[in-house]
């Protein structure tokens, strides 16, 4: 594996792996994201069914990006909801959005600004790329060693975006829940 | 043979993902506490056989005219708090007509709560099995206090915070003492 090789398969796993966590994040709670985009785009997204759409796009882009056949169509999916994620980055940003974002999640609690700008031009960049380079590599390794990346990295980042959550599990502050039974 | 391991290896991260993602949403409904932060409310405890007057009062609690008994049990996590709060954060040595009811499985493990807890400077009375909370008031849940005037049950509520409770008590008592003199007024 050439230096080409390694820079695609990091770039697609790193994609799919940021794009698999927030969709996922969205699919199981579509809220968070619903009233962001409501308070910077009022009478759009009223439904869950709509966030979760488009979580369930980003997951499937996310698998097809490890998948050789489809690799280029998955890889202009990608830097299409990258673009997306710039314009609701900007929007965001200069709409002074309070709320939290939830893109990778309930536990995504800055709102809408640069930092989404800064994912969606990474993951625009990911169709030029695909374009540009092809895997020398045989397909299969590419399969393989992109899906364990993909999953390596999504792992790491679940960990990292509910990192609060870990520490309010692992170390719990004083106060304790409701009464029980007398014996 | 590697590719189904992979793939096998993003199902199990998306699974954690997902997990906890579901935890984040159950953890929004949960919310945070900083420091000892203990819920104020006091809510009835709708059990309890109110009006009901003891027909055996264990040895060293306070007169039933005018007593405060708090219900702890020993399995329960409130329970320790409670007891916490009672005698250090920020303690209440200085209420009087007030005793510690501790509902344990057996009389050693009673002893123990007490002891661990440092219970022993407040009138305590270890129930094992729950046998006399239950019977005489009817009452299986803890935290509680029990609230007596003139020998009988008047009151029972579930609570977190005592401080909470002993000033919702005394705000209770206030009242009825300033309608008692009113009521001598009058007759007067």
């Amino acid at each position: 594996m050439g230096p080409a090789d390694w820079i695609l398969l990091a770039a697609n796993a790193l994609a799919a792996a940021m794009l698999l966590t927030a969709g996922l994040g969205k699919l199981v709670s579509p809220d968070p994201v619903r009233r962001a985009l409501t308070e910077i785009v009022p009478g759009t997204v009223r439904t869950r069914t709509v966030v979760r759409g488009f979580a369930l796009a980003e997951t499937l882009a996310a698998v097809s990006l490890l998948v050789p056949a489809v690799r280029v169509p998955a890889a202009a999916g990608t830097s299409a909801l990258g673009v997306c994620f710039v314009a609701l980055g900007l929007r965001g940003r200069f709409g002074r959005s309070t709320e939290p974002c939830g893109c990778f999640g309930p536990s995504s609690r800055r709102p809408l600004g640069w930092a989404n700008v800064g994912v969606g031009l990474a993951l625009a960049a990911v169709y030029p790329l695909n374009a540009r380079l092809a895997p020398g590599m045989d397909l299969a390794d590419y399969q393989a060693s992109g899906t364990l990346l993909t999953a390596v990295g999504a792992i790491a980042l679940c960990l990292h975006v509910n990192r609060r959550l870990i520490v309010r599990l692992l170390w719990p502050t004083r106060g304790v829940p409701a009464g029980n039974e007398v014996p | 043979m590697l590719v189904v391991f992979a793939v096998a290896l993003l199902i199990v991260a998306a699974a954690v993902v997902i997990l906890f993602a579901m935890l984040a949403e159950l953890a929004t409904r949960v919310p945070e506490r900083s420091g000892p932060a203990r819920d104020p409310q006091i809510r009835p405890l709708e059990e309890a056989r109110l009006g009901h007057a003891p027909t055996g009062w264990p040895a060293g609690l306070p007169d039933p005219e005018h007593a405060v008994l708090l219900v702890l049990s020993t399995v329960c996590n409130s329970c320790r708090d409670v007891a916490e709060q009672l005698v250090v954060d920020p303690g209440h040595a200085d209420w009087t007509g007030m005793a510690v009811i501790v509902s344990s499985a057996s009389r050693e493990n009673g002893e123990e709560f007490i002891r661990r807890y440092r219970l022993t400077g407040f009138p305590v009375h270890i129930d094992a099995g729950g046998a006399w909370l239950t019977e005489e008031f009817g009452v299986h849940t803890s935290p509680g206090a029990l609230v007596f005037r003139s020998g009988k049950l008047i009151s029972a509520h579930v609570f977190n915070n005592v401080s909470s409770l002993r000033s919702a008590l005394e705000t209770v008592d206030y009242e009825n003492t300033r309608q008692e003199q009113r009521a001598q007024k009058e007759a007067v």
